[in-house]
């Protein structure tokens, strides 16, 4: 992910009042989002498109669209693996998407009505302070 | 290739010859994202080669991905293939939260600094 379209994430998420850790995590979830597109629908070719929107809400809720115009998939077909399977098995790959269910409100894909494919990554700060907690629990 | 995140990951490496046998140190600054994943494979790759024992600074590393935690996965196994261990020393406060997240932590060992991990070395006093 450029640089540029971190630091622009980063404010949204501080100016929705999540804090420095929840927005690393936010930015955590694009990164490996992206890099799955761009490994998996793109085939790493380098210059392919994704364009980036961020909307936020006064509940708090901020969501993050990517949207690609690679080959069209099916986001539900793709096996849901675990992270602590992963973990045991010692698996070098597949935490990506793991992750992004255990940090995101919810997630949503379609296909772009004219080719590609758009996914929504919906955050809110409660979720997020509460998968930092466990995690020091 | 996104040349200002290529820039932006520096390994140093460090071999030390340590009571309990070679140790090999690399320190990396910078971040692990898709466009530097290789070069911390690489470097990873070539530390481990100079001894069994490997220690992996990621005290100044902003970010990891989970791409380049698998890479640190596989190297840890090469290491127990050599009859050694791989530590990660000082993980950055994000790299930790990462590491905690995807589970990994007890798989990965880490230490607070190198002298915490070369304790762990078969004949250390």
């Amino acid at each position: 992910m450029l640089p540029k379209l971190r630091e622009w994430l980063k404010d949204i998420a501080q100016t929705a009042g999540f804090s420095v850790e929840a927005t690393q995590l936010v930015l955590l979830v694009v990164e490996e989002m992206a890099a799955n597109i761009t490994e998996h629908g793109y085939g790493n070719r380098p210059g392919e498109p994704l364009w980036v929107t961020a909307r936020t809400d006064s509940r708090g809720l901020l969501e993050i669209v990517i949207e690609d115009a690679a080959p069209e998939y099916d986001w539900e077909s793709v096996p849901e693996l675990d992270l602590h399977e992963l973990a045991l098995e010692g698996a070098t790959r597949g935490r990506g998407r793991p992750l992004a269910r255990l940090l995101t409100r919810d997630i949503g894909h379609r296909h772009r009505p004219d080719g590609g494919n758009e996914l929504s990554l919906r955050f809110d700060a409660v979720t997020l302070e509460r998968r930092l907690k466990e995690r020091e629990s | 290739m996104n040349n200002e995140d290529v820039r932006h990951l520096v390994s140093i490496t460090h071999i030390r010859d340590e009571a309990g046998g070679e140790v090999v140190e690399v320190a990396f600054r910078g971040s692990v994202r898709s466009h530097t994943v290789d070069i911390f494979r690489d470097s990873l790759e070539r530390a481990g080669e100079n001894a069994p024992y490997l220690l992996v600074n990621l005290a100044e590393l902003e970010y990891l991905s989970s791409t380049g935690l698998g890479v640190m996965l596989q190297q840890s196994r090469r290491q127990e293939k050599r009859n050694g261990w791989m530590r990660i020393v000082s993980p950055s406060a994000t790299v930790t939260m990462i590491l905690g997240l995807s589970g990994v932590s007890d798989i990965l060992a880490s230490a607070g600094s190198p002298e915490e991990a070369l304790r762990d070395l078969p004949h250390a006093a």
